[in-house]
């Protein structure tokens, strides 16, 4: 008797553990996995959990989120790559996925031949921030500190190849900085190095801090990304200090090429009910998220746009460049 | 204040509540419990479900999964020899020992116990410590880690290995193996061969499982070839057997308590996590003993001592999470997701915005540990019935059981070679005596130390002086120092010791090792 007993509730146990999506035809028939490229628990994760509840319920079928997080978010843009065409595959991705990280080393996907771009959902947002008791109130005075003090300071980003890095150092470059390069792996441990003071400025998302910006304990300086930021709107962004360039990336809606167009269209209308709910606004408001949709094609335009802006200035930046 | 924690309490203590927080302990300790199956796995599962809950039931319940599988992996460790959880590879060194003896419920109840003063501890300090601890944790900048992480591997580095020069070719095996994958600071590729798959390293669970699971069932298969209806527990009528004596736990008090400590330690830093406390738990805990030679053969502090600090990770784990947005472990991490799916980001004004909700949790954090002497009961007797099945009938499943569990973390087979790969290594390093602990904690320190050694340099611009003008980090740094100069010596001591023996006494033992 006992033998039997362990045989079934170790059945069960296996029978919970490899329970996935059930295979069940006009689109959607079926239940479509979204592959997210980034862990559980950040702000791509739950914004897209945010809004693949309302997209569900546009499209009448479950979008059911798997993490497949790691290398810089290629990981999980190659495994929607590798995924048939069908529509019932697709997943987040991240601007340096596609136009810049191929640049840099070896990917087993062409960015812009074996992905389709759906849509993209939300602007990430990003700042060069500095600690709350720093005697640099404006851009000006920290620009100044750094002019004085050549090779001194230092500015740190959530990793080498990333945008927070590429345009913190352009930026460098344009004003003549002498200063260096500290990559972290992720936003909370360059965090953790700003608030104990052992980096002097970072270039994070401002979502992920902004409790501590909230708390006084983080002191925007300049909103990198495009536009003003709720949260501190008299910031200057760096198109109002005269830079021509700015950190932009989305998370957008990835799916592998020659995924049926209805079936695009389908996901691009879900997306865009979900980025335009009332409840997926407030509940990202919440957290500093703003969703914003922009349709797959001028995203995709954009995309190529910038990977062949930074491309360029890859070698320059002194990033190395995979031939 | 007052008004705010009786508000919490009432809005925190709730049948519900209790109820969510017992069924994370079940759910955590039963996963935990299963080789190859794991906590942070069975988090990620329950995560999206949580969303729609109470966010107090959802995180009390998600918390209380953690600590139960930290927990629960030191069933099967101590049981089988294979951990359940990747926290419980330590309390396996002297657990299973004591399982040979016979005395298999004196070291589940041990851990037990050390497991639920270490979590009380740890709670208790982010109750009422979090500001200062939290403060202190972000002193530790890339210099003071390098030296810490140097320091701990100094210290641990060759844990469980026959002889000194076996575990520094485990550790040093352990560190190659973590250099596969993106460099840190250029993120080029290294050792990928070409596999994407290789970008994001070695994946740490599919390893784990492997090497302390998988190479334990092909080990005791191989010694149940002959007789497969062999029982792989020796049975004792001693009373004391089965449970830990007073005078055991008052013994053990001191250890436990400094595990405690070391515990919340290295779960307030963002980074080092349970693994590292675990061995460093149980170093200490050697290393102060009067009798460490009886170590690694069944000494029941050895038990205690890890599962105290791994315990001890959990809550104050959560203290940078709550004070300043930066999770402390893994599991952490993970939970911080559902604090931010209820509208509660964290940081610096948590406790500010929702002071009742963040009490309440700590409330319920710490009556939830209570919960843990009682939940896992069944699962010790479940467990201890499981190990009297022959051996014939039990492996298969477990490496069944290994498979899913490598599979299930991120559904991607290509964890299921890498958990074969390490089976077999594992197997030939058991054989060989070259401990798997020894390469796993490298492992998990060998690429923390090179990021933060580089991340330091790059801020001093290249001048090593950094590591002696901070003061944590000079701190570490002669710490160590002194625990190479410190094991040196006695090593010295020791052998001459024995070689006096030998020289005296027993002509038979001059070809013995003497290490």
């Amino acid at each position: 008797m006992g033998r039997k007993l362990l045989t079934v509730l170790l059945a069960m146990v296996m029978a919970l553990a490899i329970a996935g999506p059930s295979l069940a035809g006009d689109y959607p028939s079926k239940p479509i996995k979204l592959i997210i490229n980034f862990s559980a628990g950040g702000t791509t994760d739950t914004a897209a959990r945010l809004m693949s509840s309302k997209a569900t319920e546009v499209l009448q079928q479950a979008l059911i989120c798997m993490n497949k997080p790691g290398a810089g978010g290629t990981l999980g843009v190659s495994e929607v790559a590798r995924a048939k065409g069908n529509g019932y595959t697709i997943g987040t991705c991240n601007m340096p996925a596609v136009a810049i990280i191929p640049q840099i080393r070896q990917v087993p996907y062409k960015p812009f031949k074996d992905l389709v771009q759906v849509c993209a959902v939300m602007p990430y947002e990003y700042a060069l921030m500095v600690r709350g008791d720093s005697p640099w109130k404006t851009w000006e005075e920290f620009v100044d500190h750094v002019k004085k003090n050549p090779g001194k300071v230092t500015y740190a980003s959530v990793g080498t190849g990333t945008t927070n890095h590429l345009v913190t150092a352009r930026i460098g470059k344009e004003l003549g900085l002498d200063w260096k390069h500290v990559p972290f792996q992720g936003g909370v441990k360059e965090t953790a190095a700003l608030l104990g003071g052992h980096v002097d400025i970072i270039n994070n998302t401002t979502a992920s801090v902004a409790s501590s910006v909230k708390a006084g304990k983080i002191r925007v300086l300049l909103v990198t990304s495009e536009d003003r930021l709720k949260m501190v709107p008299d910031v200057p962004t760096m198109k109002d200090k005269g830079f021509k360039f700015s950190q932009i990336s989305y998370m957008s809606i990835v799916a592998p090429a020659g995924t049926p167009q209805a079936a695009l269209d389908k996901l691009s209308a879900a997306f865009k009910a979900a980025c335009e709910d009332k409840g997926v606004i407030k509940a990202c408001g919440k957290l500093d998220l703003h969703p914003k949709f922009m349709p797959g094609k001028q995203y995709q335009a954009m995309l190529e746009q910038l990977s062949t802006e930074w491309g360029a200035l890859l070698p320059d930046l002194g990033v190395k460049v995979n031939k | 204040m007052l008004e705010t924690l009786s508000n919490a309490a009432s809005q925190a203590l709730t049948l519900m509540n209790f109820f969510g927080a017992a069924l994370g302990i079940f759910l955590g300790s039963l996963l935990g419990a299963i080789p190859g199956l794991n906590g942070t796995m069975a988090i990620a599962l329950l995560i999206p479900i949580t969303y729609t809950w109470s966010p107090l039931f959802a995180i009390a319940m998600l918390v209380g999964c953690w600590k139960g599988s930290v927990y629960g992996g030191s069933i099967s460790a101590i049981l089988l020899n294979a951990p359940g959880t990747p926290e419980a590879a330590a309390t396996a060194l002297d657990g299973y020992p004591l399982t040979k003896q016979g005395k298999a419920g004196k070291a589940l109840k041990m851990a037990l116990y050390a497991s639920v003063i270490g979590a009380v501890f740890s709670d208790t300090l982010l109750m009422v410590a979090s500001p200062p601890i939290a403060a202190l944790a972000l002193m530790f900048g890339p210099a003071e880690l390098a030296m810490l992480i140097l320091f701990a591997l100094v210290v641990v580095a060759g844990t469980g290995a026959k002889s000194q020069i076996k575990g520094l070719i485990s550790t040093a095996l352990g560190i190659l193996l973590a250099t596969v994958g993106l460099d840190p600071m250029t993120t080029q590729q290294r050792f990928t061969f070409g596999s994407i798959d290789l970008d994001a390293g070695i994946g740490l669970l599919a390893m784990l499982i492997g090497l302390l699971v998988m190479s334990e069932v092909l080990i005791q298969m191989e010694e149940g070839w002959k007789d497969a209806h062999a029982e792989v527990m020796v049975k004792s009528d001693d009373p004391d057997a089965s449970r830990v004596t007073w005078a055991e736990l008052k013994g053990s008090l001191g250890t436990i308590f400094r595990s405690s400590i070391l515990g919340s330690f290295c779960g307030a830093l963002p980074g080092v996590g349970s693994i590292t406390a675990a061995f460093m738990g149980y170093d200490q805990a050697r290393r102060l003993s009067k009798h460490p030679e009886r170590f690694g053969k069944g000494e029941i502090q050895g038990v205690a001592a890890p599962e105290a600090a791994n315990n001890a990770v959990c809550g104050a784990g959560l203290i940078p999470l709550v004070t300043l947005g930066i999770p402390g472990a893994l599991s952490a991490a993970v939970i911080m997701g559902a604090f931010m799916i209820h509208g509660l980001a964290p940081g610096p004004m948590l406790m500010v915005e929702h002071p009742e909700t963040i009490y309440g949790l700590f409330m319920l954090l710490i009556l939830s540990d209570f919960f843990m002497l009682v939940i896992p009961l069944p699962l010790m007797k479940l467990g201890q019935w499981v190990i009297s099945v022959p051996r014939a009938y039990l492996f298969p499943v477990i490496l069944a059981l290994c498979v899913i569990g490598a599979f299930g973390t991120h559904q991607n087979l290509f964890d299921v070679k890498i958990m074969v790969f390490f089976g077999v290594l594992g197997y030939f390093l058991k054989k060989w005596e070259l401990s798997p602990a020894a390469l796993l904690i490298a492992f998990i320190l060998g690429p923390m130390a090179e990021v933060y050694l580089r991340q330091a340099l790059k801020i001093s611009g290249g001048d090593p002086s950094i590591f002696v003008t901070k003061p944590l980090a000079a701190l570490f740094l002669a710490l160590a120092v002194g625990a190479i100069v410190w094991t040196t010596l006695r090593n010295r001591r020791d052998k001459k010791a024995a070689q006096g023996r030998v020289l005296s006494s027993e002509p038979t033992a001059q070809g013995q090792k003497v290490e």
